[in-house]
């Protein structure tokens, strides 16, 4: 859209003046002007209450792609929903200022009324999915805007070719499509609408790195108006997102802070402000957060991996990477570990699986969800079990604890088959915490939550009541024992479950998809926790999941899922230096790990292991210097103590030391 | 009645129709409970929920258990001429309950049903709308397939009965503890969602007696249509005169009977009111809106 | 392990073919058929009919899947309405705890007959048309959108729900839950754990799912238009009639007199 050349020219697409919104109804709220400047004190992201919006003012040019960045709770999500009416329409807390898109006043408008001007694409597809069939989910956006019958299959073509689904058949229910189809289905079906501003909320947030990769680069090409001859897709883009790659799609940037505009400009400008992006409690991005510690002017940091592989060629720097591949398969324990220090006292063998067979009955045939996989788990260890939607991971994992029988092979647990032995016996000693925290929480308060699990394994009195304290002090969620779990946040939602399972007093605990759905500051204080578990009180760790940054961060081995088949298991290193079998098996490394990847190939030495966070990149920038610069616990200590400080605010410190 | 209508304007209502349909159906499916005769009838915990829904959710919660019901059948391989009737019940099954509570006079306790405040005569009040809600849906279906010809009135009449009261009377109270102060702190009560305009306004006087009306016609309807079946005061079963015209439908006195009993409360339901929006309170109310990060 | 909640078999049947409209009429006439006789041989041709009908449309497992169900409902009606009939006839069953007329005995079939007809019926209409088709029909018969779009959403949602409710029954087994132990109230108490979860899952998306129906411009207070609705071929119009001719016949015949005990 860039390349209509005169954006300038076209005006502002949406303007918004002293926004401030509340949840609330009938608050008397304070003007826009009353609100102090946006760089006091921001309340934590985990609390709620108050007005959300404080003052916003913000214009977003015609033609232009803008990412919404800040904390959560600090307002973005409900930042974007001001633009088709939502608030105040929907939401009818209370509200003042004015909002304008296309010379239209949004406030005086009900949302259907925006639908032709505004798309909206939620984070969350199944919620956004109506149709019983593609063709049926594409026309009810025109069928709602009464859009004449005889032009909505021109809509439809038009939309499937804008989202990349053209081979798509539309007879197909949505359901049986994937995340990465589901989303762009969504996508399809608000662009349908013919918008001329689409709003992305976190789009790629529930999908795998395959899916996350396909909506990203239906957007890149909405961005580039490289679209559909009749209909060249939406002018101008506005979104919000955790994910750094999908950021550096947008040619503009703004970020939010305490309910206000705190910083607002070009891409780049915004995202060199390191001091502004963490004051905001944004996540820096791992290439600008490396080579600001290597003390780079903020005009010349790079931000995509590819600017920084070129900068560091012609700085002419030298990489001296963590580990070289001197050996073969084998020698994962000469590797340095990750840098969450987790894994390294490992012990005897806890799970062993032995050609683990399971299988599920669809209408038309029986799927073979997990194929013959063996796989061993010692005591201490830290794995993560990855691969892409419908690879079996999930399904493998629930024969851990027995929640699954294996239809062929066996499951042991300390070296007896889980199903010889009740839930009972098995659920104490393993732990499993679902994706979903909402698919378990169930009672009135924290504390009875918490106690649940326990008092069913026959716990009572002191006991009980020790264990239940230590558990919700271990998540960091002490004082509030009398909370409604309901009321707080996603991410101290998934603490509950963790502490509803740690209060059994588990060996062993296994994490399924444990961090969707939470924001970079909730993720890294969730699995901070669980890292803290491994190192210090032995908990083996099992963790499924698709955030390549938690697995390069917190597990030192990897098990590779595709098509219910293990087709990896090697130190995590070792498996993200080779980027090629990766996009084969449809992941992606991080960041860091990708940069490091390239410098092997673009400055050497061409055997170097990747590294796992910025910590280790830094270090083997300024190498000679400090020596070897490898000593990953101490780098990982340092690292934790700058997001504590910066990112993720006032982490639990370290109450969950005492035994 | 006109809220039943009138809440189809509203998206909110509309969604909370479709959810509470499908959470009805996906709950009755695999949740089995109490099994008494198998195949045939078991308690099932899923039949606490339109009685529950109806406190909550209003209109909403009487076409969701209508059409949760229909969805049960049609998965459940049992669509059918009596799939009319199990929807007509259900709907009612999801009814009465907003149409009742607050509205019981002396029965009633006065307050929301979350089961903090005065929770003993709550208990007293959940109880007869649970009775009123399971007797009104057994009558209806049960009548439905004694026209049908399926099985006698006396049959469903009880088996429905004791099974949505045994559900219903045991988890309901429990269950509205836990969720009703979350549904109300997400704005999702019907009280909430629909516009005062769209709600009937019925003075209190007619609302009560409206209450009581549809509380005596649906005991008394199932009470009657049981003896009437089992033949109690000399009502023969299918004895016309003559003895010998014995046609579909069965009995003639029990489908007069159902009738008129249906005609009353359909009448009643069109006057009815209802007093739940005026125990809420909506001015000031913190909802927690999720689907973003924020 | 887990199988698939529906019952539509996806097959190119000139049963599927037909729209759900003219299938709602065949079910009509022969649902009607099954309702107006009594006698066991009569009741019997629309069962059979239906049961023929449902093996060619590729339903055979999902008869037996329901073969229980439809079993256990025979011999229920079979049990209970003998003791509401007159007798009549010579005894043709005569044991100490059972002494049934002729009349008792054929009635009684009949009357079971009747329950399978129904479930059979109703099999081959679900087994023969998506939940899409159900929706549109519906529609097409003039009901209102939005009580269409509320059935068509909550038949969409119902196999969703249905796994999470399996997920949240596997994750409070996994913290030692255990449902159905103990008398009946304990029983049915202990599935609350379960209950709670399930619902408020489900109602927690209703704010995020409405907001993206009038995002999309979902109204309906507006004029809406319809894409791509089927059309009535001939086949369709053959069966209608076809249907309507069973319920004239079956009525005509039976005040004639035909068919009953």
């Amino acid at each position: 859209m860039t390349e209509d050349g005169d954006a300038a020219t076209l005006g502002d697409a949406a303007t918004l003046e002293d926004i401030v919104f509340a949840y609330e109804r009938g608050v008397t709220l304070p003007a826009a002007e009353e609100f102090p400047p946006p760089d006091g004190e921001v309340p934590d992201p985990d609390e709620r209450g108050g007005a959300v919006l404080r003052g916003v003012d913000l214009s977003l040019p015609a033609g232009s792609f803008t990412v919404v960045m800040g904390a959560s709770g600090g307002g973005k999500s409900t930042l974007l929903r001001t633009f088709n009416g939502i608030v105040p329409d929907f939401l009818n807390g209370s509200f003042a200022g004015s909002v304008e898109v296309f010379d239209r006043s949004v406030p005086d408008s009900r949302v259907p009324e925006m639908a032709d001007a505004v798309g909206m694409v939620l984070q969350d597809y199944e919620s956004q999915l109506f149709g019983t069939s593609v063709g049926a989910e594409l026309a009810f956006g025109p069928e709602n805007l009464a859009v004449d019958p005889a032009d909505i299959g021109e809509r439809i073509d038009d939309s499937l070719s804008l989202s990349g689904l053209d081979d798509l058949d539309r007879g197909r229910p949505p359901s049986a499509l994937s995340g990465g189809q589901k989303q762009r289905l969504v996508v399809a079906g608000v662009l349908a609408n013919r918008p001329d501003l689409l709003v992305l909320d976190e789009p790629t947030s529930d999908l795998d790195p395959l899916g996350t990769r396909e909506v990203l680069s239906v957007v890149r090409d909405l961005a580039d108006g490289t679209g559909a001859a009749r209909w060249s897709g939406p002018d101008t883009i506005v979104t919000v997102t955790h994910d750094v790659e999908a950021a550096l799609l947008a040619d503009r940037a703004v970020l939010l802070r305490g309910g206000q505009v705190y910083r607002a400009g070009p891409l780049r400008e915004v995202f060199t402000d390191v001091e502004a992006l963490r004051s905001a409690r944004v996540g820096v991005p791992p290439v600008v957060e490396a080579f600001d510690r290597l003390g780079w002017e903020r005009e010349r940091l790079p931000v995509t991996v590819d600017d920084a592989a070129d900068a560091v060629v012609e700085a002419d720097l030298a990489w001296r990477p963590p580990a070289t591949d001197s050996g073969g398969e084998g020698d994962g324990d000469s590797l340095p570990g990750v840098p969450a220090g987790t894994g390294t006292d490992v012990g005897d063998p806890l799970f062993e699986l032995e050609g683990v067979v399971h299988e599920y009955e669809t209408d038309r045939r029986t799927v073979r969800a997990v194929d013959g996989v063996d796989l061993t788990v010692r005591e201490g260890e830290a794995v993560a079990v990855v691969g892409h939607n419908g690879s079996g991971k999930t399904t493998l994992a629930k024969h851990l604890n027995g929640l699954l029988a294996p239809d062929e092979g066996t499951a042991l647990w300390r070296g007896r088959p889980v199903d010889d032995r009740s839930m009972a016996e098995v659920g104490r000693s393993v732990g499993f915490v679902f994706q979903n925290p909402d698919h378990q929480l169930f009672a009135e308060t924290v504390a009875e939550e918490v106690r649940f699990g326990p008092e069913n394994f026959g716990l009572a009195g002191d006991e009980l009541d020790r264990r239940v304290a230590e558990a919700v002090e271990t998540v960091g969620l002490d004082g509030q024992e009398d909370a409604d779990p309901f009321a707080m946040s996603k991410g101290q939602r998934q603490r509950v479950a963790l502490a509803s399972v740690l209060a059994t007093d588990p060996d062993a605990i296994v994490f399924d998809e444990p961090t969707t759905g939470l924001d970079a500051a909730q993720r890294g204080r969730f699995m901070d926790l669980v890292a803290r578990l491994n190192r210090e009180d032995g908990v083996t760790v099992v963790m499924v999941t698709h955030d390549m940054g938690t697995v390069a961060r917190y597990a030192p081995r990897t098990v590779v899922m595709s098509d219910g088949r293990k087709v990896a298991d090697r130190p995590t290193r070792r498996l993200f230096a080779d980027e090629t079998a990766l996009s084969e098996w449809r992941l992606r490394p991080p960041q860091a790990v990708a940069l490091s990847n390239r410098l092997a190939e673009t400055v050497g030495p061409a055997d170097a292991l990747p590294a796992l966070s910025v910590g280790e990149l830094v270090a083997g920038l300024e190498g000679a210097a400090t020596g070897e610069g490898t000593d990953t616990n101490t780098d990982a200590d340092a690292r934790r103590e700058t997001e504590r400080g910066t990112s993720t605010g006032p982490v639990a410190s370290e109450r969950g030391d005492s035994p | 009645m006109r809220e039943i209508l009138t809440m189809w304007r509203d998206t909110r209502m509309i969604m909370l129709v479709a959810v509470t349909a499908a959470v009805y159906a996906a709950v009755l499916i695999p949740f089995k409970g109490l099994t008494i005769i198998p195949g045939i009838t078991s308690v099932r915990p899923a039949n606490v929920f339109p009685v529950v829904f109806g406190l909550m959710f209003g209109p909403a919660a009487a076409w969701g258990a209508a059409l949760g019901n229909l969805i049960g059948d049609i998965f459940g391989g049992t669509l059918g001429p009596g799939s009319a009737f199990g929807f007509v019940g259900n709907f009612f099954f999801g009814f009465v309950g907003y149409k009742l509570w607050g509205n019981l006079g002396g029965l009633s306790s006065g307050v929301r049903p979350d089961f903090r405040e005065k929770a003993g005569r709550q208990l007293v009040e959940y109880a007869v709308v649970a009775l009123v809600a399971s007797a009104v849906t057994a009558a209806i279906i049960a009548w439905g397939l004694e026209v049908l010809g399926l099985f006698p009135f006396s049959v469903l009449g009880t088996v429905v009965t004791v099974n949505n009261l045994l559900a219903a009377a045991v988890l309901g109270p429990p269950l509205l503890y836990l969720v009703y102060p979350r549904v109300e702190s997400m704005g999702l009560l019907y009280t909430d969602v629909m516009r005062d305009e769209d709600l009937p306004t019925v003075g209190h006087g007619r609302q009560q007696a409206i209450a009581y009306g549809i509380t005596a016609v649906s005991v008394v309807w199932v009470v009657a249509g049981i003896a009437v079946s089992v033949g109690v005061q000399g009502v023969e079963f299918g004895a016309a005169p003559g003895g010998d015209v014995f046609r579909q439908g069965g009995s003639t006195v029990q489908i007069v009977l159902g009738a008129v009993a249906f005609t009353v409360l359909f009448v009643m339901s069109a006057l009815s009111g209802e007093r739940l929006s005026e125990m809420t309170a909506p001015a000031t109310r913190t909802r927690a809106v999720e689907g973003g990060s924020d | 392990m887990s199988s698939s909640p529906s019952l539509y078999v996806d097959r190119a049947t000139p049963l599927h073919r037909l729209t759900a409209r003219s299938k709602l009429a065949l079910l009509v006439g022969v649902f009607t058929v099954a309702y107006v006789f009594d006698h066991p041989l009569w009741v019997a041709v629309p069962l059979v009919g239906s049961f023929v009908a449902l093996v060619l449309a590729g339903g055979w497992r999902n008869f037996r899947r329901l073969a229980y169900i439809v079993g256990a409902l025979f011999v229920v009606g079979f049990v209970v309405w003998p003791s509401f009939t007159p007798a009549g006839g010579p005894v043709v069953v005569d044991l100490p705890v059972v002494r049934l007329t002729r009349r008792e005995l054929l009635f009684a079939l009949g009357r079971s007959e009747r329950i399978a007809a129904f479930v059979v019926g109703g099999l081959v209409f679900v087994t023969t048309t998506s939940n899409e088709e159900i929706v549109a029909g519906l529609r097409s018969l003039g009901l209102p959108y939005a009580f269409c779009f509320a059935l068509g959403t909550a038949l969409r949602l119902f196999p969703t729900l249905l796994g999470a409710t399996s997920t949240v029954r596997q994750a409070q087994a996994a913290r030692g839950h255990e449902v159905g132990r103990g008398g009946p109230i304990e029983r049915l108490r202990s599935y609350v754990p379960l209950l709670v979860p399930v619902l408020m899952s489900a109602v927690r998306d209703v704010q995020t799912q409405s907001m993206a129906l009038e995002a999309r411009g979902f109204d309906t207070r507006g004029e809406r238009s319809f894409y791509d609705r089927r059309t009535f071929g001939g086949a369709d119009w053959a069966v209608t009639l076809f249907g309507l001719a069973l319920v004239v016949g079956g009525v005509g015949l039976s005040v004639l007199g035909y068919g009953n005990v």
